[in-house]
C-alpha cells in the first residue's frame, strides 16, 4: 500500500478511533526516573539531572543487573569506591563499581559528586576499566639484566630496587647536592607530593614536559597577568573564541566543553581558529581556517577593530593596565596622561587592518569582522581557550595568548561572569606537612644560560645538552613520560639513553612499557587511576574544588575489614603507587637523618617514626582545606574519611576576581607608594605584586587604584602589563607590546618545495602514550593518516590510501594519504597519537597498538622499518583475540628537529616538510633521521637566543619574578662570574 | 504522513491482534477496503487459530534465545517501556508486556506525544522513542510473524498482516532517515544451534535441539503448528497435535520409521530457504533497514545447511 493510500486510510480511521480509550498503554511522560524514584536531581555539586547514578547511600550495597548477562536478570551487588582519572590533565571524577562476590572491579563510570567533571566523563574515563586488565602491563619490578635496551630482564624485589636507587641517590647528593637526580614527568596528575619529595632532597631536580606542550601559551599569559593559564567561565559567556579543536579534543574539554554546551544552549556563539574542519569547526558558529601561525594577526585586528571604534572599558583599561609605565619609559617627551596613551593605542594597531588579517590568515575577512563584532558586542561575557594548538605550534606562538589575552584586557572581560579567569583563582593547591625551602643551586640542564625565560626546563633539549658535555645524569627518572615517542628527535633522546656516560641510572616509573622505558635499567610498576593516591585540583571551571585520586580497592578492604599493608596489598602483582615509593626511598635514602632529609618524611605528629599516606593526606585535609573539616563533621566523617567515600570537595563555588579584593588596613604597615604600587612591612605573604622589595625591606603588598589599595596582579608592576618591563629588560625590547611574529613556518620562512605539517592535533579518545593500553579507545582510533586536500593530492597523483613520504628536515616519514577536503590546501596534517612501536614481538608495548620494528643505525643514520603491525592474539583478554584492525599508523615525532621558541622555549611543532608519493623500495612506516643533522638544527635554533650571561639586567639567570614548578633559592638565581665585561649587553643599550 | 494518521493506523491494528473482533471492530475495519471484501467467514475462530494455536504475538517467542512466552526478553521490553515512560496495563488480556498489539499502541502513544510536544528537546525525545522501539523492538520479529500469519492464513489477518507491514515499514522509513542504524543482534544464546542427535537411533530424544530449532532467535526458522502439519501432510505422515516440538519430534519418528528422514530434513531445509526469502524481500523493500535482518538470514543459511546435511546423510 502507498504512503497516499496509508494516509487517507490513517485520516479516516483517526475520526473514527477519537475519543476511543487505549487499550493497554498510557503516557507517563518520559520521567527517566529509576524504579528506585530516587530524586531526578543528583544531590551535590553538580546539580544536574543525573538519577540514573546510584543514590549516595547505597553506594556501600548497590544492585543493578549485569549488563554482559542480558536479557537473564542476573543481579550483582557493588560497592561503589571514587577516585580520579589519570588519562589526561582534568582530574575528572570517576566511581568504581567493585563487585562484592569476586572483589574485582567491574566497571568504572563518573562520580557525579565531583564538582568539575559533574558525572560526565569522555570515553577515556570508563576505559579505564582496560588498562587495569590489560593484558600488556607490568606487574613486577624489573632490572636489566644485558645491555641497555637490549630487551633482557630479570624480576627484582621491591626492597632490592630501593636499596640500589637509594644508594645511588645518597652517594650523588653526598658528593655534588645532587646535581646529577633528576626527575622527569610527563603529566603530574597531582600537585605539591613530587616536589615536596625533590625540596625535601634538595635538589633542583624537577624536569617536566611542559616545553613540548604549553610554554607558548604559559609565556604569553604571564607576560600579562603573572599567571600562566586561561580559566574561563564558559557557562556564563555569550561568546567564545577557541583557538583550537578545544571543544571535542583539547587539554580539560570534557569539564569544559559540557558548559560552553549549556552556554550555546542560552544562545552564547561560538568561533573556533583550526586549520582543519575539525568536529570543533564544523560545530562552531564561525569556522576560521587560519594558516598556522597567523592567529596573532587575526587578533590584533580584531583589537584594532575595538579601539578605533572605542569600544573597549576604558575604565578597566585605565585602572589596571601599566600605561603609565610605558609612557614613562617608552615616551619620557610625551604629558603623562590616559589620553596620551589612548592616542598612541591608536596607532600602535593601525596596521593591523581586517583586510590584512584576510590577507595573512587567508580567512575570509567578513567573517573576522563578524568574529570582531561578537567580541565587541559580548563584552565582560567574552571567554575564550587557547592552550596548544597555534601557540604550540609556532615560534613565537606566545604572542597567540599574549593578543588574545589583549581582546580580553580591553574588553575588560577578566574575572567577570563569563569572562577569563586565571587558573590560580580556580585552582585550590592545599599546602602539605612539613614543607620544605626550594634547592639551593641552579640545575643549568634544566633552564639554560640561554633560555632565561623559558617557561619551564628545556627537557626536549637534554640530549642535546648531555651531548656537548653539559652534565651527567646520575639517577635519571623519567615518570609517566615518553620522551622517545612523544618528544621531536626521538633518535638522539635514544642515543642519549643507551649512552651509560650521559645517563648513569634510568628508572622508568610506568604501569606500562613504552618506547622509553625499554632504555631503562630499571622499570618499576605504579599503578592506574584506581591504584593510586594523588591530590590534584584543576580549574576546569569557575569554582575550587579537589578531587582524591585513590587505590579503590585499599578503601574498599578498609570498609570490610579486610587487612592490608600498604597500596602493593590491593594491587594487581607487585604494583605499586608513586606516594608510598617516595616515603620509602626518601627514608632510604637517609635513614639516620644525617642529610637531614628523613625528617621531612615522619610522621607530622610523630617525630621519627615513617610517615603513611594516611597521614600525609589526613594533615592537609584536616589542616588546609577550608570547609573540609566542618562538611566531614556534619555526616560523621573525618575528613579523610570524607574524601575516601566522596573523592571530592568543592572548596568554593565563588571564588574571587582576586586582583579587586582590599588590602586589610592591618597589613599595611608602615605602608609607602612607588610607581603605583604599595609597600609594607606586612610579614603576610601571598597573592600580590611580584615586584622587588622597596630599598627600606618593604613588600609590595597592592596598587592603589582610585584611592583604595587592592591586591592588583602578581607583575612587577602589579597591573596588567600591556607593557612587559620583563621582555625589554632581559633582551626583548621588539616584543615589549603585544605583537605577531611571523611563525617559522610562516611563507616567507620556508624554503621551495615547502609546506607546512600540522603534527600536533588530537583525537577526542587518546592521550599521548597514556591512554594506549586501553583496548576500546583502541578499536575507536588507531591510525593516523596524512590529511591532504584533494588539489595537493591531484598534485600528487595520490589517492586516500596511498602511501606518501614526508620529509622533514632531519629525515622522513612514510604514511598513507586521507585525502580530504576537511583541511586547507597549503597544509597537511598528521595526528601525534600514533605510531607506536616496539622491538620485541611480545614485550615492550602494548600489543593492540604499536607495530614490531626493526632499528638500523649507520653512524648518525637511523632508519625504522615496520615488521609487523598489529595482529590478533591470545592473552587473558579475549578480546585481544578479535582484535581487526592492523594499520597503527606512523611515528612522525621522531622525525622532528627541536625547534625551541627563544624566548618561551616551546617546542614548535609544526614542521616544514617536503611532500612525495612514496618512492618504489618506501613501505609504511618507514622512518629515516640523521642525528648530526638534528645537532646541527639544535645550533640553528640555539644561535637565536639571547642568553642571560649577556643580556641579564642584573646578574641573575632568570626573571626570579617568573613562575617555575619548583623555584630554587634566590640565591641559586646568581650567574657565575664566567662572563667577560665585553660579552655583557649594558642595560642603555 | 500526518503524526495523528499514523497514531490511527497503529491503534487498529492493536485492536486487530489483542482479541478476536467485536462489532465495533468490525466496523471500522469495514472503513477500510483492503479488508472489507475480508470479513467474511468465523473471525473470532480465525484469531484464535492464528494467535493462540499458531503465531504467538510476543516478541520473546521470536527474541529470546529461548523461544517461550515470558522469557526474559518480555521483562526487557518492559524496562524499555518504563524507560520511555509508557505504562502498560495488563489486565486487558495479554500475558506479557511485549505483545505485538501493546508495542503497536505503545508507538501511536509516541506520535501522540510528538504531536503535543511544545519543545524541540520533548520532539526529538519522543522521535527518539520510536526509532527505539521500531528499530530494537517490533521491526526485528515483524517480518517472521507477519509471513507466519501469511503462511496459514489468505484471508482477513493476511491482510491485517499486510496492513501492519506497510504502515510500520513506511513509519519507520521516515524516523530513521537516511541515518545508518546498527544491525540488529539476538541475545547471545548459550550454544550454538546443533542437531547431533536428531533422526539418529539410539541417540535418545533430542527433544532440547528440536527446542533450539524451533526457537527463531537460535535457528532463524519460526514453525508454527500448522507449519508442522503440513510438512507431515507433504509427506503423507501422520501428525500428532500436541506441543511444537512434541509435534516435531513425533513427525521424525514416523519419517524414520518409515525412511523418510532424508525427505523431511529436505522439506525442512527449503522453508528454512523460504523463510530467508521473507527478508530478502522486506530488505529490498526497505533498503534504509536492511541491516536488521542480516543477523535472521544468517541464522536460517547455518540452519539449511545442517538440515541439508542432514537430509544428505538420511538420504544417502
Amino acid at each position: 500500500m502507498d504512503s497516499q493510500r496509508l494516509k487517507n486510510l490513517g485520516s479516516k480511521l483517526r475520526d473514527r478511533l477519537r475519543g476511543k480509550p487505549r487499550l493497554a498503554v498510557s503516557d507517563t511522560g518520559p520521567t527517566f526516573a529509576s524504579p528506585e524514584g530516587h530524586a531526578a536531581t543528583f544531590p551535590g555539586p553538580s546539580e544536574i539531572g543525573l538519577d540514573t547514578y546510584p543514590p549516595v547511600d547505597t553506594w556501600d550495597h548497590w544492585s543493578e543487573h549485569d549488563a554482559r548477562a542480558w536479557p537473564k536478570q542476573l543481579e550483582r551487588s557493588y560497592a561503589l569506591v571514587p577516585t580520579t582519572c589519570f588519562n589526561c590533565e582534568s582530574a575528572c571524577g570517576l566511581l568504581a563499581y567493585i563487585d562484592k562476590e569476586t572483589d574485582q572491579i567491574r566497571k568504572i563510570e563518573g562520580n557525579p559528586l565531583h564538582p568539575g567533571s559533574r558525572g560526565r566523563n569522555c570515553a577515556k574515563g570508563p576505559a579505564t576499566l582496560n588498562q587495569l586488565t590489560d593484558p600488556d602491563r607490568i606487574l613486577h619490578p624489573l632490572k636489566r639484566s644485558g645491555k641497555r635496551g637490549e630487551g633482557k630482564w630479570q624480576r627484582v624485589s621491591w626492597d632490592e630496587a630501593l636499596d640500589d636507587i637509594a644508594a645511588r641517590i645518597r652517594k650523588d647528593i653526598t658528593a655534588t647536592g645532587g646535581r646529577g637526580v633528576v626527575y622527569h614527568v610527563g603529566r603530574p596528575g597531582e600537585d605539591s607530593f613530587t616536589n615536596r619529595v625533590l625540596q625535601a632532597w634538595g635538589v633542583d631536580g624537577h624536569n617536566s614536559h611542559t616545553n613540548i606542550c604549553s610554554s607558548n601559551a604559559r609565556a604569553g599569559y604571564t607576560f600579562w597577568m603573572g599567571m600562566d593559564r586561561p580559566s574561563p567561565d564558559f557557562s556564563e559567556a555569550d561568546f567564545i573564541l577557541l583557538v583550537s579543536a578545544h571543544l571535542e579534543s583539547g587539554h580539560y574539554f570534557n569539564p569544559h566543553a559540557q558548559r560552553i554546551v549549556e552556554a550555546r544552549a542560552r544562545g552564547a556563539k561560538v568561533a573556533a581558529f583550526d586549520p582543519r574542519l575539525s568536529n570543533t569547526a564544523s560545530g562552531a558558529d564561525i569556522w576560521l581556517p587560519s594558516y598556522p601561525g597567523s592567529e596573532a594577526a587575526v587578533l590584533l585586528a580584531i583589537a584594532n577593530y575595538l579601539i578605533q571604534n572605542e569600544l573597549y572599558d576604558r575604565d578597566f583599561v585605565r585602572n589596571w593596565w601599566n600605561w603609565e609605565q610605558y609612557l614613562t619609559d617608552e615616551h619620557p617627551e610625551l604629558e603623562p596622561t590616559f589620553e596620551t596613551f589612548e592616542r598612541l593605542l591608536g596607532d600602535l594597531y593601525q596596521d593591523y587592518s581586517f583586510a590584512f588579517a584576510a590577507t595573512e590568515s587567508g580567512v575570509r575577512q567578513d567573517r573576522i569582522e563578524e568574529v570582531a563584532r561578537l567580541v565587541a558586542r559580548s563584552g565582560k561575557r567574552f571567554s575564550s581557550y587557547n592552550w596548544r594548538a597555534a601557540g604550540a605550534g609556532n615560534e613565537g606562538g606566545w604572542q597567540v595568548a599574549r593578543c588574545l589575552m589583549l581582546l580580553h584586557a580591553l574588553t575588560g572581560s577578566i574575572g567577570t561572569d563569563g569572562g577569563l579567569w586565571p587558573n590560580s583563582w580556580n585552582k585550590f593547591v592545599p599546602t602539605p606537612p612539613h614543607p620544605a625551602p626550594g634547592p639551593k643551586w641552579w640545575q643549568d640542564l634544566h633552564i639554560s644560560e640561554e633560555y632565561p625565560l623559558a617557561f619551564f626546563e628545556m627537557s626536549f633539549l637534554l640530549p642535546h645538552f648531555l651531548k656537548e658535555g653539559r652534565g651527567k645524569l646520575e639517577v635519571y627518572f623519567t615518570r609517566v613520560y615518553n620522551p622517545v615517542w612523544t618528544n621531536p628527535d626521538g633518535f638522539s633522546w635514544l642515543e642519549a639513553l643507551t649512552d651509560e656516560e650521559k645517563v648513569g641510572c634510568h628508572i622508568a616509573l610506568t604501569p606500562t612499557w613504552s618506547e622509553t622505558a625499554w632504555f631503562a635499567d630499571y622499570v618499576l610498576p605504579m599503578g592506574h587511576a584506581t591504584e593510586r593516591h594523588d591530590l590534584q585540583s584543576q580549574e576546569t571551571s569557575r569554582a575550587q574544588w579537589i578531587g582524591f585520586r585513590q587505590p579503590v580497592m585499599r578503601e574498599y578492604f578498609e570498609r570490610n575489614g579486610k587487612p592490608f599493608s600498604d597500596t602493593r596489598d590491593v594491587n594487581p602483582g607487585e604494583v605499586w603507587e608513586e606516594n608510598e615509593f617516595w616515603l620509602e626511598l626518601s627514608w632510604r635514602i637517609d635513614p639516620d637523618n644525617a642529610l637531614d632529609i628523613r625528617r621531612s618524611f615522619e610522621k607530622p605528629d610523630h617525630p621519627g617514626e615513617k610517615m603513611t599516606v594516611d597521614d600525609y593526606y589526613r594533615h592537609i585535609f584536616e589542616q588546609s582545606v577550608p570547609g573540609l573539616p566542618e562538611a566531614s563533621a556534619a555526616e560523621g566523617l573525618t575528613p579523610l574519611q570524607y574524601m575516601r567515600r566522596y573523592g571530592a570537595f568543592e572548596v568554593t563555588r565563588e571564588p574571587s576576581a582576586k586582583y579587586l579584593e582590599p588590602v586589610e588596613q592591618e597589613e599595611l604597615e608602615d605602608p609607602t607608594v612607588r610607581s603605583g604600587l604599595v609597600y609594607s612591612r606586612s610579614s603576610k605573604s601571598g597573592y600580590g605584586p611580584q615586584a622587588d622589595p622597596d630599598p627600606e625591606g618593604r613588600k609590595a603588598i597592592g596598587v592603589e587604584v582610585g584611592g583604595t589599595v587592592r591586591r592588583g596582579w602578581p607583575t612587577p608592576s602589579g597591573k596588567l602589563e600591556f607593557y612587559s618591563t620583563t621582555l625589554r629588560d632581559w633582551g626583548w625590547p621588539e616584543y615589549a607590546l603585544p605583537t605577531y611574529i611571523k611563525s617559522h613556518v610562516h611563507p616567507d620562512n620556508l624554503r621551495a618545495g615547502e609546506m607546512v605539517l600540522l603534527p600536533n592535533f588530537r583525537l577526542p579518545v587518546q592521550i599521548h602514550t597514556r591512554s594506549a593500553n586501553s583496548k576500546w579507545l583502541d578499536e575507536i582510533a588507531h591510525t593516523n593518516p596524512l590529511w591532504i586536500h584533494p588539489k595537493k593530492a591531484r598534485e600528487l597523483a595520490v589517492i586516500t590510501g596511498d602511501l606518501v613520504r614526508v620529509s622533514t628536515r632531519i629525515g622522513y616519514f612514510v604514511v598513507k594519504a586521507w585525502v580530504t577536503e576537511g583541511i586547507r590546501p597549503d597544509i597537511v596534517a598528521c595526528s601525534h597519537h600514533f605510531g607506536r612501536w616496539r622491538l620485541d614481538a611480545d614485550r615492550g608495548g602494548n600489543r593492540a597498538l604499536s607495530n614490531v620494528v626493526g632499528l638500523d643505525q649507520q653512524g648518525s643514520e637511523w632508519s625504522m622499518r615496520k615488521q609487523r603491525g598489529v595482529t590478533p592474539f591470545s592473552s587473558s583478554d579475549p578480546d585481544t583475540d578479535r582484535i581487526w584492525w592492523s594499520d597503527v599508523g606512523v611515528h612522525q615525532n621522531i622525525t622532528f628537529e627541536v625547534h625551541p621558541d627563544p624566548i618561551s622555549g616551546m617546542h614548535c611543532w609544526h614542521q616544514a616538510v617536503r611532500i612525495e608519493k612514496a618512492r618504489p623500495d618506501d613501505r609504511h612506516g618507514d622512518v629515516g633521521v640523521d642525528t648530526e643533522q638534528a645537532h646541527n638544527s639544535f645550533h640553528e635554533w640555539l644561535a637565536k637566543t639571547r642568553k642571560a650571561s649577556r643580556y641579564s639586567p642584573d646578574g641573575t639567570r632568570r626573571p626570579y619574578w617568573l613562575p617555575r614548578p619548583l623555584k630554587p633559592s634566590r640565591d641559586a638565581y646568581r650567574l657565575p662570574e664566567t662572563g667577560t665585561s665585553e660579552d655583557k649587553v649594558m642595560s642603555d643599550e | 504522513m500526518s503524526l495523528e494518521s499514523y497514531a490511527a493506523l497503529y491503534q487498529f491494528l492493536a485492536r486487530a491482534y489483542l482479541r478476536p473482533p467485536d462489532s465495533e471492530f468490525l466496523e471500522l475495519a469495514a472503513e477500510i477496503p483492503e479488508l472489507r471484501c475480508r470479513l467474511d467467514g468465523d473471525l473470532g475462530q480465525r484469531h484464535s487459530q492464528l494467535f493462540d494455536f499458531n503465531v504467538y504475538p510476543y516478541a520473546s517467542v521470536f527474541l529470546d534465545p529461548s523461544g517461550m512466552l515470558n522469557a526474559p526478553w518480555s521483562s526487557f521490553v518492559g524496562g524499555v517501556y518504563r524507560a520511555l515512560g509508557l505504562e502498560v496495563d495488563l489486565k486487558t488480556g495479554v500475558a506479557a508486556q511485549d505483545h505485538l498489539s501493546i508495542e503497536l499502541e505503545a508507538l501511536a502513544t509516541l506520535l501522540e506525544r510528538q504531536a503535543n510536544a511544545q519543545m524541540d528537546l520533548e520532539i526529538f525525545r519522543a522521535q527518539h522513542a520510536q526509532h527505539t522501539l521500531l528499530i530494537e523492538h517490533l521491526l526485528p520479529w515483524l517480518p517472521a510473524f507477519t509471513e507466519a500469519v501469511r503462511r496459514i492464513d489468505r484471508g482477513f489477518y493476511a491482510a491485517v498482516a499486510r496492513l501492519t507491514q506497510d504502515t510500520v515499514l513506511a513509519h519507520a522509513t521516515e524516523v530513521v532517515g537516511d541515518r545508518p542504524i546498527n544491525p540488529f543482534s539476538f541475545p547471545t544464546a548459550e550454544e550454538p544451534l546443533e542437531l547431533p542427535s536428531v533422526g539418529r537411533k539410539g541417540r535418545g530424544i533430542a527433544r532440547a535441539e528440536l527446542q533450539a530449532l524451533l526457537s527463531p532467535a537460535r535457528s532463524g526458522l519460526y514453525l508454527s503448528r500448522n507449519d508442522i502439519t503440513r510438512l507431515g501432510q507433504a509427506l503423507e505422515l501422520p501428525v500428532r497435535f500436541a506441543e511444537r516440538a512434541f509435534m516435531l519430534e513425533s513427525l521424525i519418528g514416523s519419517a524414520a520409521e518409515r525412511g523418510d528422514l532424508g525427505q523431511l530434513f529436505g522439506q525442512l531445509g527449503r522453508v528454512a530457504s523460504g523463510q530467508k526469502r521473507t527478508y530478502r524481500a522486506w530488505q529490498r523493500r526497505a533498503p534504509v533497514l536492511a541491516p536488521l535482518w542480516n543477523s535472521w538470514l544468517d541464522k536460517l543459511g547455518e540452519t539449511a545447511s545442517l538440515l541439508g546435511q542432514l537430509a544428505e546423510e538420511h538420504l544417502r
